[in-house]
């Protein structure tokens, strides 16, 4: 983290004479000048690049190819990531295949905990987003799965003594009526690679308005490379460098 | 009948223009304008003898006075003046006209001609000749140190202090000559004025802020004087050889804004025009990689940037206001309605969270404003990190550019001038660069204008 002080403190003086004037009540906070603000910012510093708001002016600075190991290892939280080893490969990786981060590309995706409520239930939820790209360059983020371990609705399991028996297309599938409308004895009725798609159920309790979420409880980004490596990044709001968006896990 | 008109015209100019000539003019807050040769300025007291004859010296409590203007331009706001009396008088006059307006700017240039709807003059930022409304003017400084009030000075007295440190560092930082003067893109033209632009911004673009001016001409209904005697107080002018010309005081009930002719590109000419744009920037860029890959929209926006930060310190301007406890109800309501405007629409949401606790509240803009205006301080200072970040833009399937801006601030509630309440926050800002086609001599183009929208403020310490 000294080192990427330096740096920033480097940056800093650098633009200095440039913008001589600027906001006219300012200070400065050097937990927060360094800190990675944003999921940008932790794009932008993977990339080489220390970009901020100087007294209200744009600086941006793109460093030279041989500073890259030492703002990468800014970026990784060593509280969390315990394996020195795995980290020293993780950024050499990096710096010599001359892998750059960019959002809108598949390989990031984000991962929202968040307390959901069904028919005024809580239960927990994980929506993954992604962003996705249309053909005239906008870009949106877009919900692309939902995970939860306890949703609240029922689970189908395949019964064995519930199906539509094999002969039943002689009787015009007679067995369909009792199946589907007695009861909910359904399970035996689909194929056996059949899965409850829950991200569908979803989405219709949402048309429905039997679902609502109350609030966003954490924020993770999911990032690939190239099938190599594997890294979360997670914010840390601490009163100390380093803080902000840090990479906390590595597999 | 026109002759008439033009009686009365002449009747109401000569009732509600005062002139004022020379000295220091004390502006008090029942609305009495006092020219007056001060002697002491004490935390208690004012002591000043006015300029009539026979007057004796006279003693006034702070607190019954709005504004003090004095004979080099400068003034000081009461009850609580930042500055001393000495320190005020030993200013130089500025360097330029000076143009104090109710969006909290503080525009510099040279005033060519001042009408009954408008001033014209040239803008020393952005190098243009630009048109404002009077209605949009709160106080005018000239170089030769007069000055003209527009609205009534208690009503304008938190604008005006909240501007002064701006107006000071004209002086300090006068340029050499108009024509030497750094133009300001990233801002409206109309808001040009301002010191803060970056002068690393490299593009120039047009901005329209039509809707301002529709909205302000309601909110500007508040203003209008309601009797002739009052409006003795609500336009001053202090007049001397160089002084501007009020011709009509006749309120106009259209509120164009400003006008200003200006090139304008369309996106495509600024997107082709500034791929990886040059900013001023130090020498780490000679060895940049080359490998990065730009982004879709990776367009150089720095001129939005800057401008974005700038809607961002305006609004959080308006916020010190509103929280003021000196602040007049009516100013309050207005720079509550001038804070709205920087906003993409009143959908917008403001979401107040604590660091450690797991909750967060979300306000409508509006509502989040009218709680402040409920939290009274006698004074509010606001301060910037001088770091801050701010994302790309991103172009979104409505064709607007979406970015975030990333601020931390400290604020301070002052009562009996003891800090009662402070709080460090950080502040992430969405920011929309909208774009809207405007004719523009019988050709469509577009013009794009920097919006605020979500905020997220968390408290940290």
């Amino acid at each position: 983290m000294k080192r990427l002080l330096l740096i920033l403190v480097i940056c800093v003086a650098q633009t200095y004479q440039s913008f001589g004037q600027g906001l006219s009540n300012t200070f400065y906070d050097e937990v927060w000048s360094v800190k990675v603000k944003q999921i940008d910012d932790f794009v932008d510093r993977f990339n080489n690049e220390i970009n901020f708001l100087k007294n209200g002016s744009l600086v941006k600075n793109k460093f030279s190819p041989e500073t890259r190991p030492k703002l990468l290892s800014s970026l990784v939280n060593y509280d969390k990531v315990k394996d020195q080893l795995l980290v020293e490969d993780f950024i050499q990786w990096i710096y010599k295949e001359e892998f750059f981060l960019q959002l809108g590309k598949d390989n990031i995706q984000c991962e929202l905990n968040v307390d959901a409520f069904y028919k005024q239930k809580k239960f927990n939820l994980d929506l993954i987003l992604k962003i996705e790209v249309l053909e005239n360059g906008a870009m949106k983020w877009v919900i692309s799965d939902a995970k939860s371990t306890s949703f609240p609705w029922k689970t189908i399991e395949q019964n064995p003594s519930k199906f539509i028996n094999p002969s039943n297309h002689n009787l015009r599938f007679s067995n369909l009526f009792k199946l589907i409308n007695e009861g909910n004895d359904i399970q035996g009725m689909f194929a056996n690679d059949f899965e409850l798609n829950n991200f569908s159920i979803i989405v219709h309790e949402i048309i429905e308005g039997n679902l609502e979420i109350k609030e966003i409880k954490k924020i993770d980004y999911r990032i690939s490379i190239d099938e190599k490596f594997k890294f979360l990044v997670s914010y840390f709001d601490v009163p100390s460098t380093p803080s902000g968006w840090l990479i906390s896990e590595i597999y | 009948m026109k002759i008439l008109q033009a009686v009365f015209t002449c009747l109401l100019q000569m009732l509600v223009v005062v002139n004022v000539f020379s000295q220091e003019t004390i502006y008090t807050t029942d609305g009495a304008i006092i020219e007056a040769e001060i002697s002491a300025i004490d935390g208690k007291s004012v002591s000043f003898k006015p300029i009539k004859k026979n007057a004796k010296a006279t003693v006034l409590k702070p607190e019954q006075i709005s504004i003090i203007v004095f004979e080099n331009g400068h003034y000081l706001t009461f009850p609580n003046p930042k500055m001393s009396m000495e320190s005020i008088k030993e200013k130089k006059t500025l360097p330029n006209d000076v143009i104090l307006t109710k969006y909290v700017d503080v525009l510099e240039g040279t005033i060519t001609n001042t009408t009954s709807e408008k001033i014209d003059f040239y803008n020393i930022k952005s190098n243009m000749q630009t048109s404002i409304k009077l209605d949009e003017v709160l106080m005018v400084i000239n170089k030769n140190g007069d000055h003209t009030l527009y609205r009534k000075a208690p009503e304008i007295r938190v604008f005006l202090e909240h501007m002064q440190p701006e107006v000071i560092a004209l002086i300090e930082t006068a340029p050499s000559s108009i024509s030497a003067a750094s133009s300001s893109p990233g801002r409206p033209a109309h808001l040009s004025g301002n010191p803060q632009t970056s002068a690393a911004s490299v593009s120039t673009q047009s901005y329209a802020s039509e809707s301002r001016g529709n909205n302000l001409a309601q909110s500007e209904e508040r203003y209008s004087p309601p009797a002739a005697q009052q409006s003795a107080t609500v336009m001053v002018q202090s007049t001397g050889a160089a002084s501007a010309t009020v011709d009509n005081v006749s309120q106009s009930g259209q509120n164009s804004g400003v006008q200003v002719t200006q090139p304008m590109q369309s996106p495509q000419q600024v997107q082709s025009g500034n791929i990886n744009g040059t900013t001023a920037n130090s020498n780490f860029n000679r060895n940049a990689s080359t490998n990065r890959p730009s982004e879709l929209t990776d367009i150089d926006f720095d001129e939005f940037s800057d401008k974005a930060l700038q809607k961002i310190e305006d609004f959080t301007g308006y916020l010190g206001i509103i929280a003021s406890k000196e602040t007049y109800p009516e100013s309050a309501n207005q720079a509550i309605e001038l804070a709205i405007e920087l906003f993409v629409s009143e959908d917008v949401q403001v979401e107040v969270s604590t660091a450690g606790f797991s909750s967060s509240m979300k306000r409508k803009i509006r509502d989040y404003l009218n709680r402040l205006k409920l939290l009274k301080y006698d004074r509010v200072d606001i301060q910037w990190a001088n770091i801050n970040y701010v994302s790309n833009f991103r172009k979104a399937p409505d064709g607007n550019y979406y970015g975030t801006v990333s601020v931390q601030q400290t604020f301070r509630g002052y009562k009996d001038n003891q800090v009662v309440y402070s709080d460090v926050t950080t502040k992430d800002v969405e920011v929309v660069i909208k774009g809207m086609e405007k004719s523009v001599q019988g050709q469509i183009e577009m013009v794009w204008d920097v919006l605020l929208s979500d905020i997220g403020v968390v408290d940290t310490k």
